[in-house]
């Protein structure tokens, strides 16, 4: 007999890293830089994930955002608010960091004509 | 009297609700099955409206309905009601864009095509 | 790439997937779903004012941060540091896309902008403003609700973007938003952020009293400094909706200038398309 919860829970923590492993692939294997980007906002996005699942409390989880519950109900049925707030910025930054990416990226099709690694090694800079 | 009404719409939501996902169903199978982009495009909406504005008035109904949430499910009910109906602006101009497009590029099959409107009007 | 290659990188990400998954099972990165780390339930437990007074007692009134929103209190108060310098390495990122773009020539423009049919011009009249509207709101109720700077500014962003898909990009330096007007409000956003955190220093060192570096009410071992934590009867947290009036401004207007750099100007786009050419190719 299987216990349900704990499947879900294995189920959800394999996923997760399996999709990290997706994204890792992508980053290391692709040729192509356009999927190289992609792969890698699907390895920060599962991280992201990861951490928030962290700090997720599985019976009765409440969001940390006081409401007028009688304060021991509060702190003791709120999801943990540290991983949301690292999470919070880390998505942002993350934002900004692929936008940076995107515009480097832009810039050498721009001058080289094409995305591909395996190409561009071969022209000359 | 109020009871009947609040179970009733909580009823209706749930239908919605389930209608949405056999829409989300057949929109799936037409984006696979459909021969030609401008047909695949009528898939999608399909699965933006059916699948998409239904079940938020579906849950909008529900919460308006039942008192699972306590007095913020009046917040949520009219948030989902609000992102219903700005779905139903935004999704067919979208769709509106995208057919355009396609039609400018001639990524679509003539052979299947019954009749095109705007080969009449514009010239552009 | 060989096949042995393709298997070797296969075997390596099933066994990385594997350990980190086994890593995280046998408690690697501490619980999960159950229980709250202690630094979790102070958090909880001080933030909101009421809890922090009524519960702990009035001397812990110092450590709360008077906002019920919890995560942004960490955010702005208690891990305010971190954000201060989360925010610096943001706007590096920005910084950096602005000086590859540095001595890049902007195309002469010939023909007005046209933009998408007017059916989709229409929606997106109607959209912008409903967008900006819920952007302010997210960032002005940071403190109350989910929300707050950061979150509103990348939600004001998808405006600027749809304008340059939909109008085309000349209508937004038409409009009057250019790239130096944007670093200019990105610009007054960062100094309010580096004021609001350097007021309490510069008060200390006028007043002659103990202030520390981004301090929001007062500290045990700081009492003499704090932000008013209501203004006018309505609950402000102090600095922490300055601060995040101030990020919303920087980074909303410093993801315009991404978007307005990364776009590529209508009129060029056309002439490409109906004529092609050699400075064509890299577009």
């Amino acid at each position: 007999m299987i216990d349900i919860e704990v499947f879900i829970k294995t189920f959800i923590v394999l996923a997760l890293f399996g999709t990290a492993g997706v994204g890792l692939y992508g980053v290391v294997a692709k040729p192509h830089a356009t999927k190289k980007i992609i792969s890698l906002t699907i390895l920060g996005d599962t991280v992201n994930a990861l951490a928030i699942l962290l700090g997720y409390r599985y019976p009765g989880g409440i969001p940390p955002v006081y409401t007028g519950q009688p304060p021991n109900e509060f702190v003791g049925r709120a999801v943990d608010p540290l991983p949301q707030a690292l999470v919070l910025t880390a998505i942002v930054i993350g934002m900004a960091v692929n936008l940076l990416i995107i515009y480097i990226a832009l810039q050498t099709y721009r001058l080289y004509g094409t995305l591909d690694t395996r190409l561009i090694k071969k022209l000359r800079g | 009297m109020i009871e009947d009404i609040t179970a009733i719409a909580a009823w209706a939501g749930l239908a919605l609700f389930v209608g949405g996902a056999i829409w989300d169903l057949i929109a799936a199978i037409g984006m696979n099955r459909l021969p030609d982009f401008l047909s695949r495009l009528h898939a999608a909406t399909i699965g933006v409206i059916g699948g998409a504005f239904y079940p938020l008035i579906g849950i909008s109904l529900i919460l308006l309905g039942t008192d699972i949430m306590g007095e913020y499910r009046y917040i949520a009910a009219g948030s989902a009601a609000l992102t219903a109906f700005l779905i139903l602006l935004l999704a067919p101009a979208g769709s509106h864009a995208l057919a355009r497009a396609a039609r400018r590029r001639g990524l679509y099959r003539k052979d299947i095509l019954v009749t095109d409107q705007q080969e009449r009007g514009e010239t552009e | 790439m060989s096949g042995v290659r393709k298997v070797a990188s296969a075997v390596a990400l099933l066994a990385i997937v594997a350990a980190l998954s086994l890593g995280a099972a046998a408690g690697g990165m501490g619980p999960f779903f159950d229980g709250i780390r202690s630094l979790g339930a102070f958090y909880l437990s001080t933030a909101p004012p009421q809890i922090a007074e009524l519960v702990l007692g009035p001397s812990y009134r110092g450590l709360s941060s008077y906002s019920p929103e919890v995560v942004t209190s960490i955010v702005w108060d208690y891990r305010g540091l971190d954000t201060y310098f989360e925010t610096a390495v943001f706007f590096l990122a920005i910084i950096g896309a602005v000086a590859i773009y540095r001595g890049i020539e902007e195309p002469v423009l010939r023909r007005p902008a046209s933009g998408l049919s007017p059916i989709v011009r229409a929606v997106t009249k109607f959209l912008i403003p409903i967008n900006i509207a819920v952007a302010a709101s997210i960032a002005l109720h940071g403190h109350l609700t989910p929300g707050g700077g950061f979150q509103a500014g990348a939600a004001l962003a998808v405006a600027p973007i749809i304008v340059i898909v939909v109008f085309s990009r000349r209508y937004l330096l038409e409009r009057g938003v250019t790239k130096l007007k944007a670093l200019f409000f990105r610009s007054a956003g960062l100094i309010g952020i580096a004021l609001v955190v350097l007021i309490p220093v510069i008060w200390s060192v006028i007043s002659g009293e103990w202030a520390w570096v981004m301090q929001n009410q007062w500290k045990p071992g700081a009492e003499a400094f704090s932000y008013p934590a209501y203004l006018g009867g309505a609950l402000i947290s102090g600095s922490i909706w300055f601060l995040n009036l101030f990020e919303f401004l920087a980074v909303s207007f410093g993801f315009t200038i991404l978007f307005l750099l990364i776009s590529i100007d209508e009129d060029t786009v056309r002439s490409c398309m109906i004529r092609g050419g050699e400075e064509c190719d890299r577009y």
